[in-house]
């Protein structure tokens, strides 16, 4: 099965950064797609199954607690693992995270190397 | 920098591929795309003695178009798409590699105070350091107390173990306090014999306060490895580093000096305890002397004593 990694942020730059993080995975033949608000990164989970999200969580129509609890509670789509990435980094938000369905949590600014790691070790590539 | 065609055609660019699949089944015959090694990335080879056309991108060739009429502007459409492709990844890089500076800046403190140990401090300030710049060699320099020498507290590679103040590239570095960026060191005139192993050299002072604490070094065996970026990010790295290492010194300062205190007071304890001892057992002879018992004893000694000396 191809494997597909979903980065979904609607700041350009921050697509282009976290996929330029992801090249090394890019180059083992894992697919990068991307999307640049909640309804779209929604509709591509629906599409193209990826294993893995990068999903913001503060976007235009539709946040990424609200993405993630559809695609985890009302889809029931459990095979994908989605991480939240944010500026916020308070607890609350953690927990909030978490009972939406979240897999795992990264604050911004995030470490290039570390998200690597995550992404390899959840792909299995480690 | 090559932008391999593969990942232009078919990966993370789709649009890219759908519509060169589209201008593809549009001509007649159809053409085909090859990576640099002529390996078919798309399309499927023509019948022979069909035109080829290099893709030339970021001053190589990067595959070919083989083809009919429109095979060649296919060619320079790929081109210019991978020339495009180059400066948008040179660019994401950049952002990248200036992402890494603000993470790590903005974890360097929880990461440098998480231990109050000199070594380990220096450990974590030159990890960090090598982990965005890099480096063959490099080294935390610290001061020692006559202020003449900078001795190695931590490195990796082959650091250098000591330098003289004000001697080498190193010593300058410490003495003027600028950081310095050298990157042809055997052209440099100031450079130390130690030095001459390293081809570049990156030195910011730590200085807190006013005060040198040392220096810290990154070096690579090439030359012209170093940018002024660099130069900033270490020197960034160094400010924010020294005031937690001379914390981590003065603390260590303190324990030796609690621990030359409890040293000196045992010593203390275990003279008093002596005199106490003797004071113990002056009292308890004195207790046994005065007894009427012991001085009846004594007379009677004494008397046979004047009985052998009068019979001899």
């Amino acid at each position: 099965m191809d494997k597909k990694i979903l980065i979904v942020d609607d700041e350009p730059h921050l697509r282009l950064l976290i996929a330029r993080a992801l090249q090394d995975l890019e180059d083992e033949g894992v697919e990068l797609l991307t999307a640049n608000d909640g309804e779209a990164g929604l509709a591509m989970i629906q599409d193209e199954r990826p294993q893995l999200v990068f999903l913001d969580v503060m976007m235009p129509k539709k946040n990424g607690f609200e993405v993630c609890h559809t695609v985890k509670y009302e889809l029931g789509i459990q095979d994908v693992c989605i991480i939240l990435l944010t500026a916020k980094g308070q607890e609350i938000d953690i927990q909030h995270g978490e009972q939406m369905g979240a897999d795992l949590y990264m604050t911004k600014p995030f470490d290039p190397d570390d998200l690597l790691a995550k992404a390899k070790a959840i792909l299995g590539f480690e | 920098m090559a932008v391999r065609l593969k990942r232009l055609l078919t990966q993370n660019r789709r649009a890219v591929a759908e519509m060169l699949a589209e201008a593809s089944a549009a001509m007649d015959p159809g053409i085909c795309v090859l990576d640099s090694s002529e390996a078919v990335l798309l399309g499927d080879l023509p019948p022979t003695g069909m035109e080829k056309y290099a893709i030339e991108s970021g001053g190589e060739t990067i595959g070919w178009v083989v083809g009919g009429s429109g095979a060649q502007a296919l060619a320079h459409w790929l081109a210019y798409l991978s020339d495009q492709a180059i400066e948008i990844d040179a660019l994401a890089d950049e952002a990248l590699n200036r992402y890494r500076e603000v993470n790590l800046l903005y974890n360097l403190s929880g990461k440098l105070t998480a231990s109050l140990d000199p070594t380990s401090v220096c450990c974590v300030a030159l990890d960090e350091a090598r982990r965005l710049i890099q480096s063959s060699s490099g080294g935390v320099m610290l001061l020692d107390e006559p202020g003449v020498k900078l001795e190695l507290a931590a490195g990796f590679g082959s650091p250098p173990e000591q330098a003289t103040l004000g001697e080498g590239v190193i010593g300058a570095c410490a003495q003027t306090g600028k950081a310095e960026v050298v990157n042809m060191v055997e052209a440099d005139a100031r450079h130390a014999p130690l030095e001459r192993a390293f081809g570049a050299l990156l030195c910011a002072p730590l200085e807190t306060r006013g005060r040198l604490l040392g220096v810290i070094v990154l070096a690579s065996e090439s030359t012209d490895v170093y940018s002024a970026g660099d130069l900033k990010l270490l020197n960034t790295l160094a400010s924010q580093s020294a005031p937690i290492i001379e914390n981590a010194l003065i603390h260590e300062r303190m324990l030796q000096e609690a621990q030359e205190r409890e040293a000196r007071l045992e010593q203390q304890i275990q003279a008093l305890r002596i005199e106490l001892d003797e004071s113990h057992q002056a009292k308890k002879v004195a207790e046994i002397t005065e007894t009427d018992y012991f001085k009846n004893l004594m007379q009677q000694a004494d008397n046979l004593r004047q009985i052998i000396e009068d019979a001899s």
